[in-house]
């Protein structure tokens, strides 16, 4: 995309051939970037830095070498056996991966309904729908809490894996009913003059075909239910119970001090997210891109 | 062609309900019904609980006393509320502008050729990914007053640091700042798609007509990024009214009022100072914020993205 | 036996959008028939509903005699080639074409696999089998599509517009392979196009449908040579025919057309048209290669004046201007259609004329050449209904199509 704009080739002031300002534009491009990169990665770094061993930042750009003979992985040691984390982890996992499968699956059909099916009130439907994405959350955490409480799902992690697919529902339906509405009928409706119930069709041709958009989705869902707060903190009452979110912001308090503890624990939480980032990148810039353009 | 009956999977299904079976609307009834089910339980009830619960006294383990507008009246009577309503205001306001900013910026240093695009992009992606609760802890470290990145960089250039957390002035902002690192990949990924979205050839033809690069951005790409733009930044704007974790976190929304944001406040209501009836008072004030807001929302997103 | 029946069809959406009205149409077992008409006629709807995708809103539509109104798409013994193929992008051409046997049958893998073969070698795409779609051109995703509708050998094909994503060249050699396959298998087909020229050079007959209504059925030179309605008259053939306004003037001796053009008729059909009109301008439909051009005045000849002679090849489109011309919309009824041709300039009047045979000196020019009109091929059409009123007076059809040639070309 670099462009030439005059004929005599001048930077800042001085002749250069052709070439030379080309080299120096992409230099002075990726200098700039990679800085930037650098910046917003700062936070990251330094919480990998205080996870090993914890220091002052102006200690460490002074005397990085001070940093580095105390560099240990003692707070990953304490985490793991001195601390609540892995129960904590394993709960996150069990709400996540239970809420993902199961939002895929209800939203997968709900989709297609939606976006492919013609019948009288699918636009009411929608538009409900949408209308959900503006409850605020905390409005509906609080009765919730008391609704949870009466029918015994207070303080389980099922309960809160109902919440969590019901909670990414709406945006997921919109997200992949926009992939539906672009794929052409034509197709499901080859397969059921071939011989395919309308269940055959879309098990067979339109989830198949759409198996990207639904890798965005789970994505999404697997994101919202490793990172939310408040439901965990309401619902869940047992400290053996909760997720990582509430969990970890309890050491705030109880281990005010230790940030090298806290900054291990962050990071722990952080690592499963980072796994699915370099693994499929793809699905979420796509994703991120589809759900803006048809959101 | 059979003419009566076929058999599926074993069950003779009687021709007359393969009619049914074939009608769209059953179907798509049948496809929604997990998530209707789903969103009574987890939204519908819920909300409607939580309206008909701004209208009682909770009484605990007693029976709800019926008290009217009476919650209300607390509510819009409460200094702090006001205090509140503006913080959540200038939080989501200063946030959404900053991150679309920021955003943008990428974006477009994004969108061009080079080596190591993609791992540029991963890079930057990167802050999107870290859980809440993950840049609370990590935030709340470098904005520490002995230890932290920000006052250790002021050292260097020999300013005083500042307890960034613990003063009024600062404490807002500070989270905002954490939210706009954690979220403004997400614009920018938008921004960036929505520019792979511009058809090459109308730079082209602007280039062809003499149009320098401040031209084509201002007359080409900004034009075309502006209905997505205008979409995203809604729907962000509700996340972040809604966002609890880092407020949370990092202040609990202190010292005093000064960070406090509704979701947070509507939490402390209920489950600190025990006052149900006030919090889901405050609950609805905000969901009426949030339709109007929806509102606008769904008319924008009509007119620009011809949604249907 | 699998001759299809339409019986009162209607389709209405929503409300009150009428897309087909009261169709009634028998099939033969084994025809080729083809549904023409532009966009929005209903021609799709009805294929639609036929397969099962659509519901019938009132009538009866019935395959081999059995009522499908009520059966699902798989049970009605079709297959079905789309417009854009709808080949499943995630399967192979080889399981493209299995899909519906696995479906629709309890054949065993290997017979299934034979047939496939077969199936492969009788389109030419053997060698294709193991590609996926996304790798085929245009032709060869279309002749994959045919292949997966012919190897389920189901009692009807549907064609809906298959042929219109293909270039001119291409399309023109999968209509003499669709006919040939057809022939050899003699399934009763039912083929949608929007082009009256691939109706005309592939169909057993023509059904013409204009906004939902059935225009006219029958055999390519039958509707060409005898349209029975203005719309009919201007749809098929290209270019499409002139229309020129005329009064009947039956106050001499003989009777004549006189306004536009003007022509002598028989008393006889002076008669017969004034019994069965009372209007008062009639639209005279002559086809391009029924007129005559003369660089010297003859016997009952108009004036006009030539815009632009556009060479074809064989012959020559010559464009032409009458002294005096009467706007065809100003006397056409308003329910009336008189169907604009694919152009849309039915303003234009055109004639074939053998090449080189007007000198080009006479484009645009002062300097009138002289028309003559073979008049028994002159329809006569009533500007409130757009009925043909020459029909029944026209005494030997079948000698006149001898001249439905020029109608593909």
């Amino acid at each position: 995309m670099a462009s030439k704009t005059r004929d005599t080739e001048e930077l800042f002031g001085f002749e250069m051939s052709p070439k030379v300002v080309t080299w120096a534009k992409a230099l002075g491009f990726h200098a700039v970037l990679w800085s930037l990169v650098f910046v917003v990665l700062m936070p990251v770094l330094w919480m990998i830095v205080v996870s090993l061993n914890q220091v002052a930042f102006d200690t460490f750009i002074e005397n990085p070498g001070v940093w580095l003979d105390g560099a240990s992985l003692d707070a990953y040691r304490r985490m793991l056996y001195e601390t609540n984390f892995i129960t904590w982890f394993g709960n996150s996992v069990i709400v996540t991966v239970s809420s993902t499968v199961l939002s895929i699956i209800v939203c997968t059909f709900g989709a297609y309904s939606i976006g492919r099916l013609r019948f009288k009130g699918r636009k009411a439907v929608a538009t409900f729908l949408l209308l959900t994405q503006m409850f605020p959350l905390i409005l509906v955490a609080v009765p919730l809490f008391l609704i949870f409480r009466d029918i015994g799902l207070f303080n389980s992690l099922i309960g809160l894996t109902i919440a969590y697919v019901a909670f990414v529902l709406p945006f997921s339906i919109w997200m992949l009913r926009g992939f539906y509405e672009n794929l052409p009928e034509a197709l499901e409706e080859a397969a059921m003059i071939d011989g395919s119930t309308r269940i055959g069709a879309v098990v067979r041709v339109i989830v198949p075909l759409s198996s990207p958009a639904i890798a965005t989705t789970a994505i999404f869902a697997w994101i919202f239910a490793w990172n939310e707060f408040v439901m965990a903190l309401i619902l869940i009452n047992d400290d053996a119970k909760t997720t990582l979110p509430p969990g970890l912001s309890s050491w705030i308090g109880q281990y005010s001090l230790q940030w090298d503890l806290l900054m291990a624990g962050a990071l722990g939480a952080t690592l499963p997210l980072f796994i699915i980032l370099f693994f499929l990148q793809k699905y979420i810039i796509n994703g991120l891109a589809e759900g803006a353009v048809k959101t | 062609m059979s003419r009566s009956t076929s058999a599926t999977g074993g069950i003779t299904i009687p021709e007359e309900y393969q009619y049914w079976l074939s009608k769209e609307s059953l179907w798509g009834w049948l496809f929604l019904l997990p998530t209707l089910a789903a969103l009574a339980l987890i939204s519908v009830v819920p909300i409607l609980r939580g309206i008909a619960l701004s209208f009682y006294e909770y009484g605990g383990l007693e029976e709800d006393v019926f008290i009217g507008l009476e919650n209300y009246a607390r509510v819009f009577a409460l200094p702090d509320f006001w205090v509140v309503m503006k913080n959540t205001f200038v939080w989501s306001f200063t946030a959404v502008v900053l991150m679309a900013m920021v955003g943008l910026g990428f974006a477009i240093l994004l969108n061009r050729d080079f080596k190591g695009r993609s791992i540029a992009t991963t890079l930057l992606l990167l802050p999107w990914t870290i859980p809440f609760i993950a840049v609370a802890l990590n935030w709340t470290l470098l904005f520490n007053y002995e230890l932290g990145m920000f006052n250790g960089l002021l050292e260097v250039f020999g300013i005083q640091g500042v307890a960034w957390l613990g003063r009024s002035r600062y404490a807002l902002f500070s989270v905002t700042m954490a939210y706009v690192w954690r979220n403004f990949p997400f614009f920018m990924i938008t921004f960036l798609a929505a520019m792979k979205g511009i058809p090459q050839d109308l730079y082209e033809a602007a280039k062809v007509d003499g149009s320098t690069r401040l031209d084509l951005f201002r007359h080409i790409t900004l034009p075309f990024l502006q209905p997505i733009g205008i979409v995203t930044t809604l729907l962000m704007s509700l996340w972040t009214l809604n966002h609890f974790t880092l407020v949370f976190v990092m202040t609990s929304g202190g010292p005093g009022n000064s960070s406090m944001v509704l979701p947070v406040y509507i939490y402390r209501q209920a489950f600190i100072q025990n006052n149900f009836g006030v919090a889901a008072a405050i609950a609805v004030v905000m969901l009426v914020i949030m339709l109007g807001y929806g509102m606008v929302y769904l008319r924008l997103y009509e007119d620009e993205v011809g949604g249907k | 036996m699998s001759r299809i029946q339409f019986d009162s069809v209607t389709k209405r959406y929503e409300a009150d959008i009428l897309a087909v009205d009261n169709f009634n149409l028998d099939i033969h077992d084994g025809e080729f028939l083809t549904l023409v008409g532009p966009s929005g006629s209903g021609k799709s709807t009805l294929l639609r509903m036929l397969a099962g995708l659509e519901e019938i809103t009132e009538g009866e539509i019935r395959i081999g005699d059995t009522p499908v109104n009520r059966l699902p798409p798989r049970k009605r013994d079709i297959a079905m080639v789309f417009q854009n193929y709808a080949l499943y992008p995630h399967l192979s051409v080889r399981d493209n074409m299995a899909f519906g046997l696995k479906r629709s049958t309890d054949l065993p893998a290997e017979e299934i696999n034979e047939r496939v073969r077969e199936a492969a070698e009788l389109m030419g795409i053997e060698e294709l089998l193991d590609q996926k779609p996304k790798h085929l051109s245009g032709g060869q995703r279309q002749r994959v599509a045919t292949g997966r509708a012919i190897v389920r050998d189901p009692a009807v094909f549907l064609f809906d517009e298959p042929l219109s994503n293909l270039d001119a060249k291409l399309r023109k050699h999968m209509r003499t392979e669709l006919q040939r396959l057809q022939q050899t298998f003699e399934t009763t087909t039912i083929y949608v196009t929007h082009d009256q020229e691939e109706a005309m050079t592939m169909s057993d007959r023509i059904a013409i449908l204009d906004t939902g209504t059935l225009q006219q059925v029958g055999s390519p030179r039958e509707v060409y040579n005898r349209p029975k309605n203005t719309f009919v008259a201007q749809f098929i053939g290209s270019p499409s025919m002139n229309m020129f306004v005329s009064k009947l003037d039956r106050s001499g001796d003989r009777p004549r057309f006189v306004g536009d053009i003007d022509l002598p008729i028989s008393e006889r059909q002076a008669e017969s048209i004034a019994a069965r009109s009372d209007a008062d301008q009639f639209l005279l439909g002559v086809r391009p290669e029924h007129i005559h051009v003369h660089e010297t005045s003859v016997e009952e000849s108009v004036r006009a004046f030539v815009d632009i002679i556009e060479p074809l090849g064989s012959n020559d489109l010559l464009y032409f201007e009458l002294e005096s011309n009467i706007d065809v919309t100003s006397v056409i009824g308003n329910s009336i259609d008189i169907g604009e041709d694919e152009q849309g300039d039915e303003e234009e009047y055109k004639v074939f004329i053998e090449p080189e045979s007007i000198p080009q000196r006479y484009e645009n020019s002062d300097d009138p050449v002289y028309l003559t009109f073979d008049t028994e091929y002159v329809h006569v059409f009533d500007p409130e209904t757009g009925e043909n009123l020459s029909l029944d007076q026209r005494s030997t059809p079948e000698a006149q199509t001898e001249s439905a040639t020029g109608a593909g070309d």
